[in-house]
């Protein structure tokens, strides 16, 4: 939990899970070192683990058979494009913002 | 040391959720540094989770619990007379109060808009766990650690023996003041006016639900 951005799109876990495993399923401790790689941000195990149960729930993301006692996550169709979604909506906004910052 | 630790934090989840995910979130947990960000974050994660596994009626029960628990510690620390006729209902006459009614109604139409077919018995489950603060006041009057006053319409709540006071506001009928055995089985008293507006709350329920599936016409 240590470390979260105070706020906007990027300190929500279940967008951070869900772009972790866009490139290929990841157990749990996979996901976190990845989001703390590509994010800057660190989960607690707590967050992570609560953000993979409403991810399950929602069926974005199923858990698959692995070996040990971490189980791998991958994403569902549906995650796909929720996370294709949310991406663009946030690739049009910053877009939106940036050009009028420029302008202004 | 440590995987006692990790059992004890592991113990904040409902046993449900510990089945589905408990030996993946404890194997993280060994073989990470924990510190006290790490533990509070597990912590109330696990308390979370609990939170979402409850159902209606409980979370409706301990809601009401919690009004009725204020109200007798409001009754015992600063009895008032009949200033607050709310706070006297909600204690002695539960069925006539909107509130308790509308709880117990709407509980009602949640679960049997949910699909619930006992909406009658969710609403009586919420009055059980409404009602154990009373149980615990007749428990504490028999011990003899609680006494009680009753107090007539215009008489003064102010008591003399300085112990710890429960009044006891009689209505316009004389009706007896509450005996130890009445307290403990009030929430049996109340289940018929629970199971009644919870099922009047079910049939609103089921026929909203009903409503919502109807097929629509061209």
């Amino acid at each position: 939990m240590a470390r979260k951005p105070s706020s906007g799109p990027a300190s929500d876990p279940e967008l951070l899970i869900l772009s972790s495993l866009a490139d290929g399923p990841k157990h749990g401790w996979a996901i976190m070192s990845d989001i703390e790689t590509f994010a800057g941000v660190t989960v607690g195990p707590g967050t992570l683990y609560n953000a993979i149960t409403r991810l399950v729930e929602k069926e974005l993301i199923a858990p698959i058979e692995g070996d040990g006692r971490q189980r791998p996550y991958k994403l569902t169709a549906r995650g796909t494009a929720a996370l294709d979604e949310q991406l663009q909506n946030m690739r049009r906004i910053a877009s939106i913002g940036l050009r009028r910052l420029r302008l202004a | 040391m440590r995987t006692r630790l990790v059992s004890w934090l592991l113990r904040f989840y409902p046993k449900a959720w510990r089945a589905e995910y408990g030996a993946e979130l404890a194997s993280m947990l060994l073989v990470r540094p924990l510190g006290a960000a790490i533990v509070i974050d597990v912590a109330a994660s696990g308390m979370w989770q609990r939170m979402r596994a409850i159902d209606a009626s409980t979370a409706a029960g301990i809601g009401l619990m919690l009004v009725t628990i204020a109200a007798l510690v409001s009754n015992v620390m600063a009895p008032t007379g009949y200033a607050f006729s709310e706070r006297i209902d909600l204690l002695q006459r539960p069925m006539r109060l909107e509130l308790y009614v509308l709880v117990m109604a709407g509980l009602g139409f949640w679960t049997a808009s949910r699909g619930n077919h006992w909406p009658g018995r969710a609403a009586i489950r919420a009055s059980i766990i409404a009602s154990i603060p009373l149980v615990v006041v007749g428990v504490l009057m028999w011990a003899g650690i609680l006494s009680f006053v009753e107090l007539s319409p215009g008489q003064s709540p102010i008591s003399t023996d300085g112990g710890i006071i429960y009044a006891f506001y009689k209505g316009q009928q004389q009706i007896p003041g509450p005996a130890p055995l009445v307290m403990v089985l009030s929430p049996l008293l109340r289940l018929p006016g629970a199971w009644l507006w919870g099922s009047v709350g079910g049939w609103l329920g089921r026929t909203y639900a009903d409503w919502r599936r109807r097929p629509i016409s061209a």
